[in-house]
Parts: C-alpha cells; sequence; structure tokens
C-alpha cells in the first residue's frame, strides 16, 4: 500500500486516468484511487462519441478541439498501446412533416440557440445522400452530418497502462472513506485499503463527485442521470447511416426528461437513437436519460425493465424490421451532470486549498477528457492553463 | 483469418496471440481482455470462451483462474428479441 504521494486522484473514469497520465508525465508523484474498476461508470457505458460536426459549445470547444487533436496524436504515436479506432460515421437526424412545421413558424430555431443551423442542411428524403429505405415512410426529411467516434475502452485501458508507465500508481477496488483537511488544505486522504498523506486532490468521481465534495465540505451540484442501451446480435445492414437519430421532442441532446408526463418515454427522457457498429457488424439502440438516486455501495448500475421497454418500442417505430433482430445484452451507466448549467466543473475551489475539480462533463466526457486532465495537471504544477478555464470554475455557479 | 494462430473466442474471431498480447498490456481480467480485444462479445456472451480464455489470463499473469476478478454478467440470460422486449407486460 502506498502511504504518500504529491497528488491523489479520485476516480478511474477518463477524467481522473488523463489527470493521472499528465500528472506523471511531469514527474509528478501521483496515486489514482478508484473504487470499482477502470472506466466503471460513465467512460465505459457511453457512445464513444468525440465530436460531432452538428454540435457547438462555444466556451468548451478550445478544451473539445484540443482533445480531438490527443487522441489523434496517441493513435499515432501508439502511446496507448491499441489501435484507438478513430473513426468518422455519417449521421442522420430524422425529421417529420410536424418537424417541418415547426421549423417554418421558427420554432424549432429558438430552442436550438446553441446549434449552427446555417450548417446544417435539412434534406427532403430523395436528397439524402445515403438513402435508408427501412426507415418508416413518416420521416420525410433529414439532418445528414458526422459524428467522430473512438473506441472507449481502449482509451481508457491504454490510458491506464500509459499512466502506469510513466510512473503513476493506479489502484482500484479502493473506496475513499474521508478527506483530510489542515488549515483549510487537503493533506491526506482515508481508503478502504489504508491512509495516503497528499498535498494535492483531484475530484473526478465523476456521478459521485458531491460525495467526495461532502468529504470538504463542498456542496457539489452534480447528479447522476442514468442511460441505457441495448447491444443487438451481428445482423446485416439496416440503416446505412452510422448513427439514426430520432427524437420526437424536437431533439435538443441536452433535453431533460418530463418526470411528471404521462407517456413513460417523456418521463424516462427516451429518444431514438440506432447506431450500427461496423466492427461488431451490430446495433446499440438507445437512449434514455433521467436523474436517478445515487447507488452509494459502488459504480454497478442496474437495467430498469420499463426503460428498456421503450428504447425497444422507439428503435422499432422508427425501422420496424429490428423488431425480429436478437438483443444480446443490455446496460445502463450514470452521466454526471452539473444540473445548474450542465457544464462541466474543472480547477481550484475557493473555500478548500489543495481541491482540483474535474467532473460533471455529462453527454461530453470523452471529448473533453484528455485536455481536461492536462489542464488540472497545469493547475497543479503551477502553471497557467493553457486553455481558459473561466466557464467552468465552480465559483460560477455561485449565482445559479 | 488465423493469422495469429488459434482462434479462441470464435464469435468475434479473436485469437490466443492476440489475447496474450492484451494480458501482456496489463488486462489482468476477462472483462480487462473483453474490453480491449472484444472477445466473450459476441453472440454466446462468453458462455464458450469464458474458461479458455481466463485460463490464458492465469498462464501469462502467474495466477490461478479461480484466483481472478468475476465477470461481469448482464441479462438477458439469453439472446431475445426486440419485439418480445417491446411486448413485455409491466
Amino acid at each position: 500500500m502506498i502511504n504518500e504521494a504529491e497528488v491523489a486522484v479520485i476516480g478511474g473514469g477518463i477524467m481522473g486516468l488523463s489527470a493521472a497520465y499528465h500528472l506523471a508525465k511531469l514527474g509528478v508523484n501521483v496515486v489514482l484511487v478508484e473504487m470499482d474498476k477502470i472506466a466503471a461508470g460513465a467512460s465505459g457505458s457511453n457512445a464513444g462519441a468525440i465530436r460531432g460536426s452538428d454540435v457547438e459549445n462555444p466556451a468548451a470547444s478550445p478544451i473539445y478541439e484540443a482533445s480531438y487533436k490527443m487522441y489523434h496524436d496517441w493513435n499515432e504515436n501508439g502511446e496507448l498501446g491499441y489501435d484507438l479506432e478513430i473513426s468518422v460515421v455519417p449521421v442522420l437526424r430524422c425529421l417529420t412533416d410536424q418537424h417541418i412545421e415547426a421549423m417554418k413558424q421558427g420554432v424549432w430555431k429558438k430552442r436550438q440557440e446553441a446549434w449552427t443551423m446555417e450548417r446544417l442542411r435539412v434534406a427532403r428524403r430523395r436528397e439524402w445522400m445515403i438513402p435508408e429505405p427501412n426507415i418508416v415512410e413518416d420521416v420525410t426529411c433529414g439532418i445528414e452530418s458526422t459524428n467522430t467516434m473512438i473506441n472507449l475502452f481502449r482509451v481508457t485501458q491504454g490510458l491506464a497502462r500509459a499512466a502506469e508507465c510513466n510512473g503513476a500508481k493506479i489502484l482500484t477496488k479502493t473506496r475513499v472513506t474521508g478527506i483530510d483537511a489542515k488549515d483549510g488544505r487537503v493533506c491526506g486522504l482515508s481508503t478502504s485499503r489504508g491512509r495516503i498523506e497528499v498535498r494535492f486532490i483531484v475530484n473526478a468521481a465523476g456521478s459521485w463527485a458531491s460525495v467526495i465534495g461532502r468529504m470538504v465540505g463542498l456542496k457539489i451540484p452534480i447528479v447522476p442521470a442514468i442511460g441505457t442501451a441495448l447491444v443487438t446480435e451481428p445482423t446485416q445492414p439496416l440503416t446505412y447511416h452510422g448513427r439514426i437519430v430520432y427524437d420526437p421532442l424536437w431533439f435538443d441532446p441536452h433535453r431533460p426528461c418530463i418526470p411528471d408526463s404521462e407517456d413513460p418515454c417523456e418521463r424516462l427522457g427516451v429518444t431514438t437513437e440506432i447506431d450500427r457498429h461496423t466492427k461488431e457488424d451490430n446495433y446499440i439502440l438507445a437512449r434514455s436519460e433521467h436523474d436517478v438516486d445515487l447507488p452509494e455501495k459502488g459504480a454497478k448500475t442496474l437495467v430498469e425493465p420499463e426503460t428498456l421497454k421503450c428504447i425497444a418500442q422507439s428503435a422499432i417505430r422508427i425501422v420496424p424490421k429490428l423488431r425480429s433482430i436478437n438483443i444480446m445484452r443490455v446496460y445502463a451507466g450514470m452521466r454526471p451532470v452539473c444540473r445548474p448549467d450542465g457544464n462541466p466543473i474543472i480547477g481550484k475551489v475557493e473555500s478548500v486549498e489543495g481541491f482540483i475539480m474535474a467532473a460533471g462533463s455529462w453527454h461530453t466526457g470523452m471529448s473533453y477528457g484528455p485536455a481536461t486532465g492536462k489542464l488540472v495537471s497545469e493547475i497543479i504544477a503551477g502553471k497557467k492553463p493553457s486553455i481558459p478555464i473561466d466557464a467552468f470554475l465552480m465559483s460560477r455557479l455561485r449565482n445559479t | 483469418m488465423n493469422e495469429g494462430g488459434l482462434v479462441v473466442c470464435r464469435c468475434m474471431e479473436v485469437t490466443e496471440e492476440e489475447i496474450r498480447k492484451a494480458v501482456k498490456q496489463g488486462a489482468l481480467s476477462f472483462d480487462a481482455v473483453k474490453r480491449v480485444t472484444r472477445s466473450g462479445m459476441g453472440t454466446c456472451q462468453g458462455r464458450t470462451c469464458q474458461q479458455l480464455i481466463e485460463r490464458l489470463i492465469a498462464e501469462e499473469s502467474g495466477t490461478k483462474p479461480a484466483e481472478l476478478p468475476p465477470i461481469s454478467m448482464r441479462p438477458p440470460l439469453r439472446p431475445t428479441r426486440l419485439g418480445t422486449i417491446a411486448d413485455m407486460e409491466e
């Protein structure tokens, strides 16, 4: 057991792994503490999309771009030990006559301020670059774009290995039980495998970030939102866009669910996402999102039958031929959402010296993670962060 | 197809060599090997290859198969049609 380190990183997801990797590369004595296994939470249960040609968040785009470049660099220099399987897949966002009517009235545009509408071309069905004969006929239009995808398991396993090769220690199946502070500064970490003297603590605990925050008297407004997916058997292609998206409620990517709705799909935040995986010749059917209570026991997330049923119905509704395809496994995971504004919390906090945040990235953890970890390493090394992070500091939430 | 030697996971066509390489790179459990090589991710969900793969991990890492971490099992128990899930009673 390790009893001393300069930095303890809490959480073995993309944020914590990248922070540990970058700190180790700077020669900092760092230990990563994970209560379950590497990528047991949101980093191990997402689609692996790192960039969409149709989504934009101006404040975050430098972090996004830097991370995107980092993935390509890692893939080229082979530092993570695996081919990260970076690929660009065509995406189709399905629209119905009802959507078009709403767009004409400007309703849709108002709800989609974050999107750059000019770049999105609404095409009639016969104009699609890739025809989709198996999509139901009431999908009369669509927006075609692209997503860049990575193999998230190889990224996380590879980062863990690269961090260790650079001198980081990784403790899995190790639970943090308390944090000691002296004169307003963190000085120690109690874990299920003993105490570690530290000078800095990085809170990269994702959905559990609020539990870690409470240990130093901080109220962190990050809550877990559960997402569920169904994996099919290998099958002939039924769709030709790598990703088909249909959202009856205007497919706002950050639309929360409607908790008191009578429609179970709205209540559970279910929309349609049909992803074809060419490496496995199968489909992953998603998606859902609604807030849940935090399972204090561990990262294991239970699948809810009602959500499965809604996702199955919504996928069949858009591509009826999916009805006879077998499901091989289902899984669920929790995404850490910073409820006030949906943006991650990165950087120092005012009340506790030596306590650094890197959590709450919601859908964008894989897109922001690599660069966020690097920023954390710069902050700890006493350097000015290479990308401004004012929009992500904990202090921004004071007035919300 | 059979370039890397014996195929251990038949569903995903993963060879003995690929599995040994993954273990050498730090994947020390069935789940960890699965995550980087896709072994056990196919139609059988590891029901056929689990023991073989665990034997390879044990051999490569100098432990016993019984001492390896348990694998994470996920529903459904056997492949189920999407239509059956969509029509489930409450």
